[in-house]
């Protein structure tokens, strides 16, 4: 219902290593197609190629073979100043991404770059600042915040573009779980508001069940790709989110729980009935 | 590192903490220059007020102010014996081989003490009531002139951001480090002066390792946030001019004018 039918990222047959001398592929021709609003979960084992698969994607690494299409306009060494305005990344050091002083200057440090005019810079980190909820901060020191906060801050960054896909590179990973909670909700909220959409590079099952779609990397191509409910039923590597682990226990235990997925709302559903 | 007073920011409201980096900049300099100007205790004697009164308006107690000056009290002290024992001149004092201390020696002496003291006033000042970002801004507009011959000032002026912006942290990991070194049963503090330095061997090389990959993160970061080092940038912080820099600048000159009076006037009286 959320997902528009147009197509925001489209990668086709793309191949990629990092060392051109060995014929040890990070990356083998792997296609894919995300539509506009669409949130993307990517999971994988380390080495699995899904950070690189996003550093690709926002320009930062150079394919070997195939080709990136972003928003109708195709990666290259032209136009990825242009790309990057409209796909953002946050990364998962929040500490080493925080490239500004304070928390407004970091925000500004973006449109800085592309030669923006102080009162349009201003007015625009003023909007950002209020997506995130960050506006209070303004004058912080990255000192004073907390990770969360400033994963919170490079989102806002990102959002100053008013881009169409924001990616996260295991961005809540060093976050406590009360931040990273917070953090997922403005995420959800973001993109009910502005239709962005969100691929996120993650460990973590609970976070990906979140998601519209999983794709499961391994060994640089695509393994698996569908909704939360296949992926985790199918698959028996991943350890599913918490309450598809409920399930299955209850269902061990002769309780007599439906016998397919269930998401945390449906498995909280189901026990209070 | 709690010791080190110069370089340090102290909050604070005051007039001189308002005033715009460019002007504090300016007239931090120009004193240091003027101070060649006085040759006589008249002009010392002026410079000192000054001094006294510029770190009075600051707001901040004088006790900073003389724990700044000492770390560097040896450097003085040095300097000061160097110009006492070799010059010549006036009545000689006593007359060792090459040493001499001569009249002119001590007078040298004790000018040179007033002059690089209030260097270390003067400039402490301009630190302490300054945030480091804006001294930095502060450069960059003083340098921007360098811009028509191909400097890359604005490059030059994000490197300093940066670096200023990262110094806490690069502290935080080094505390981080050590403890680290400690729980694996390192001492710090103890032994002979070589066996100490044997042992920053293990600290520093962590810190290197980690600031590289620090580096490549950032590097990173500022790509794909659109950073080209080629390209114009606007700038969001934005320094404005108020009537007090301008008060600020035209009381150096004024202090210029009066000096250059008195040299002329004290015509080198206690010469």
């Amino acid at each position: 219902m959320l997902v528009a039918e147009k197509t925001i990222v489209e990668v086709d047959n793309l191949t990629f290593r990092y060392d051109l001398r060995k014929d040890d592929h990070t990356l083998s021709a792997i296609s894919i197609s995300i539509k506009q609003g669409e949130w993307v979960a990517i999971v994988g084992g380390n080495g699995s190629g899904k950070s690189t698969l996003v550093r690709l994607l926002a320009g930062l690494l150079k394919a070997e073979r195939g080709t990136i299409t972003i928003d109708g306009v195709r990666l290259n060494d032209e136009t990825k100043w242009d790309i990057r305005k409209k796909i953002g990344l946050v990364f998962q050091n929040p500490e080493n991404q925080f490239i500004g002083t304070t928390v407004q200057d970091d925000i500004a440090f973006g449109l800085e770059n592309n030669n923006i005019s102080y009162d349009e810079m201003k007015q625009t980190v003023d909007e950002a600042l209020k997506l995130v909820g960050m506006d209070s901060y303004r004058n912080q020191d990255p000192s004073r915040l907390s990770g969360g906060q400033k994963q919170r801050v490079a989102i806002a960054g990102i959002l100053a573009f008013k881009p169409n896909v924001i990616m996260l590179d295991e961005a809540l990973v060093m976050l406590d779980p009360r931040s990273r909670i917070q953090l997922l909700s403005t995420l959800k909220k973001l993109r009910e508001q502005n239709d962005i959409t969100i691929i996120s590079v993650t460990h973590d099952m609970n976070e990906a069940a979140l998601a519209d779609r999983i794709i499961v990397m391994d060994n640089g191509t695509i393994i698996q790709d569908g909704i939360p409910e296949q992926i985790f039923i199918n698959n028996d590597q991943l350890s599913p989110p918490f309450a598809e682990q409920l399930r299955r226990k209850l269902a061990e235990k002769g309780s007599a729980v439906p016998q397919s997925y269930m998401t945390e709302d449906e498995m909280v559903d189901w026990l209070c009935r | 590192m709690n010791k080190l007073i110069l370089g340090r920011y102290f909050p604070g409201e005051s007039w001189l903490h308002q005033i715009d980096p460019r002007a504090k900049l300016v007239a931090a300099i120009s004193f240091i220059a003027i101070l060649f100007i006085a040759v006589n205790w008249q002009g010392y004697l002026l410079l000192g007020l000054f001094t006294i009164f510029v770190m009075r308006l600051s707001g901040i107690s004088f006790k900073m102010y003389i724990r700044g000056v000492r770390p560097l009290i040896w450097l003085i002290l040095f300097t000061v014996s160097l110009q006492v024992l070799f010059t010549a001149g006036g009545t000689v004092y006593v007359n060792w081989g090459p040493i001499t201390i001569s009249e002119y020696g001590l007078i040298n002496g004790v000018f040179i003490f007033c002059r690089f003291v209030m260097i270390i006033f003067i400039s402490t000042v301009v630190t302490l009531t300054t945030k480091p970002i804006d001294l930095t801004d502060g450069i960059n507009a003083l340098l921007s002139p360098l811009r028509l011959i191909k400097v890359p000032v604005d490059d030059i002026s994000l490197m300093l951001t940066i670096a200023l912006r990262f110094i806490p942290n690069l502290l935080d990991e080094t505390q981080k480090i050590m403890d680290a070194q400690r729980a694996r049963g390192t001492t710090f503090g103890e032994g002979s002066l070589v066996e100490q330095m044997k042992k920053l061997a293990p600290i520093i090389m962590p810190l290197f390792v980690s600031s590289l990959k620090r580096a490549e993160d950032m590097a990173d970061v500022m790509e794909v946030r659109g950073y080209q080092s080629s390209k114009p940038r606007s700038s969001f912080r934005k320094l404005a001019w108020k009537k007090r820099d301008t008060v600020a600048i035209v009381t150096m000159v004024v202090l210029t004018a009066v000096l250059v009076l008195l040299r002329e006037l004290g015509a080198y009286s206690i010469y």
